[in-house]
């Protein structure tokens, strides 16, 4: 896989090309947000974990409606992307380490990744922190992962009393695992496809989810990967953010909140400040709404799963790679 | 109202009239009846059927149709000659996978909305054969192909009511299948022209 011009800016390769201007002040914040972070964030050696896998992979700005827009869906009428809530803290923290990032030739080996950070990323803001979505309108993504799993099979026939060959079941198996990395790439009638995804991030995603469906053995074949921050931001914007909001549009006017028009992903960035931005989406920070301009908690749901740094990572990506329309 | 009386009187005459004129010359009768199937809520999906005809019966020229739509098969339980080619198609919008694990199993794969695939269900050694047909990526789908001899079969409606049109004058013994209970065959007699009646009670 190639990378283009940007992605070997966000690499750290080329840092002339990085603008190098807005970016800085933001770097600082999120040394700040980082050096406030609670002291049982750093990050543990785990021994017992494979190490982490380098991987290929092109950022690109996050473009076009949001999903809602494109699906033509009302946000008041979906439970898409607004399963943000209470939920354990991610697997693996990310410590900077700022007096290396200020400098530093190696911006793409600042996260370590596992699958479930990627599915907390990418994927639970639907699908919810146990998979199971929210019917009919979110499926269970539980029973397409244990569909690719021909030992998995084998048993559920064997326990309904209707046994299944090694073979058939092994048969079986590929067909589901062709169809999930099929939907994943190209999504569904309301899923979005997941295009940024790429090579062991899909597998590690995967790995994750074959833990999370309860398939036997699967939490002992996890996958961790190294990304940069702009990377990891995509992620975010991508998988999550750009359900509601799109990527170019108006900022955040009162009126129009009611109305629900969703502030534009290019908006943040410019009006508001990376503490801004992070307390809203970690903490629910009330904004003003209504002709009045009262204070209120908003319909924003409250994505107390994600860190600090994730979406410091999110704003970032959102300076390097401007929204597109 | 008197006026919509009349309408339904003459709209009955009418199709008396047509269903008369279009009734087959030969001497055929029918068989007609109502099943209750205890312990169940639904008295629909029983396949009513002649254990055995005389003659060698040729399948449907084109295939029946099982088709996927809402997670769910439909028609639940279809029944058909042996030989005949089921053509399972994908109404939904998600991927389905369709196998069953009875007698000769088969799996036809997982495939995506507007799309079908054909299975045919070539040879029964002692009828009728049941396949279940599932999906493996919707374990809560489930739906029933039932192979028989010929084609005197019927599948009950939610009332429990049945009638197998077109039966030769003769003797025969009339059995029921369902996927849970079942009931002993009855002897019945088709006479021409007439609707043999026959009605079934199933339980465990």
């Amino acid at each position: 896989m190639s990378r283009d011009a940007l992605g070997r800016c966000a690499a750290g390769n080329r840092r002339a090309r990085f603008p190098v201007v807005s970016v800085l002040p933001a770097l600082a914040l999120l040394a700040a947000a980082s050096a406030a972070a609670p002291p049982a964030r750093s990050r543990v050696a785990q021994p017992a974990l494979s190490k982490p896998r380098v991987i290929t992979f092109t950022v690109t700005p996050v473009s076009g409606p949001s999903w809602l827009n494109h699906l033509n869906i009302s946000f008041d009428a979906t439970s898409m992307g607004r399963m943000g809530q209470n939920t354990p803290p991610p697997t693996v923290r990310y410590e900077p380490k700022w007096n290396q990032l200020a400098g530093s030739e190696d911006l793409d080996e600042r996260f370590i990744l596992s699958g479930s950070d990627l599915y907390r990323l990418d994927c639970e803001s639907c699908h919810q922190p146990d998979g199971r979505g929210s019917p009919p309108e979110i499926r269970s993504l539980i029973e397409p992962i244990q569909a690719t799993s021909a030992a998995f099979l084998e048993q559920r026939m064997k326990a309904a009393g209707r046994p299944i060959t090694s073979a058939m079941a092994r048969d079986m198996a590929a067909g589901g695992e062709a169809a999930v990395r099929d939907r994943l790439k190209h999504g569904g009638q309301k899923m979005p496809p997941f295009e940024h995804l790429e090579g062991e991030e899909v597998e590690a995603l995967l790995a994750f989810l074959r833990q999370l469906a309860g398939i036997p053995g699967a939490a002992g074949q996890q996958i961790r990967i190294t990304e940069p921050y702009t990377r990891v931001g995509e992620h975010l914007v991508k998988g999550t953010c750009h359900i509601c909001h799109s990527a170019t549009g108006p900022g955040t006017d009162p009126q129009a909140l009611l109305r629900n028009v969703l502030p534009s992903l290019a908006s943040f960035p410019r009006e508001k400040t990376i503490f801004q931005v992070m307390k809203k989406v970690r903490a629910g920070a009330p904004i003003e709404m209504g002709p009045l301009r009262q204070l209120s908690g908003g319909r924003m749901p409250v994505f107390s799963y994600l860190t600090d740094e994730e979406v410091a990572a999110a704003y970032l990506c959102l300076i390097i790679y401007p929204p597109r329309q | 109202m008197i006026r919509r009386m009349i309408y339904a009187i003459a709209f009955s005459f009418a199709l008396a009239v047509t269903m008369a004129a279009s009734a087959p010359p030969q001497a055929d009768g029918s068989i007609t009846g109502t099943v209750k199937v205890t312990g169940q809520s639904s008295n629909a999906d029983v396949v009513v059927y002649v254990e055995h005809a005389a003659g060698v019966f040729k399948p449907a020229a084109t295939p029946a149709v099982m088709d996927q739509k809402n997670m769910k098969f439909i028609p639940h339980v279809l029944p058909v000659v042996v030989g005949t080619t089921v053509k399972f198609t994908n109404s939904d919008t998600l991927a389905h996978n369709v196998f069953s694990p009875d007698h000769d199993k088969y799996n036809l794969g997982t495939f995506g909305p507007g799309l079908s695939k054909d299975h045919a269900f070539a040879k029964c050694a002692t009828f009728p054969c049941a396949y279940v047909q599932l999906c493996m990526i919707h374990p809560e789908m489930e739906g029933f192909i039932v192979v028989v001899q010929n084609p005197y079969v019927a599948t009950t409606n939610d009332a429990g009511q049945f009638t197998i049109q077109g039966v030769p004058a003769g003797q025969y013994q009339v059995a029921v299948w369902h996927p849970k209970s079942k009931a002993p065959a009855k002897a019945v007699t088709v006479v021409a022209g007439k609707a043999a009646t026959v009605d079934f009670t199933l339980g465990k």
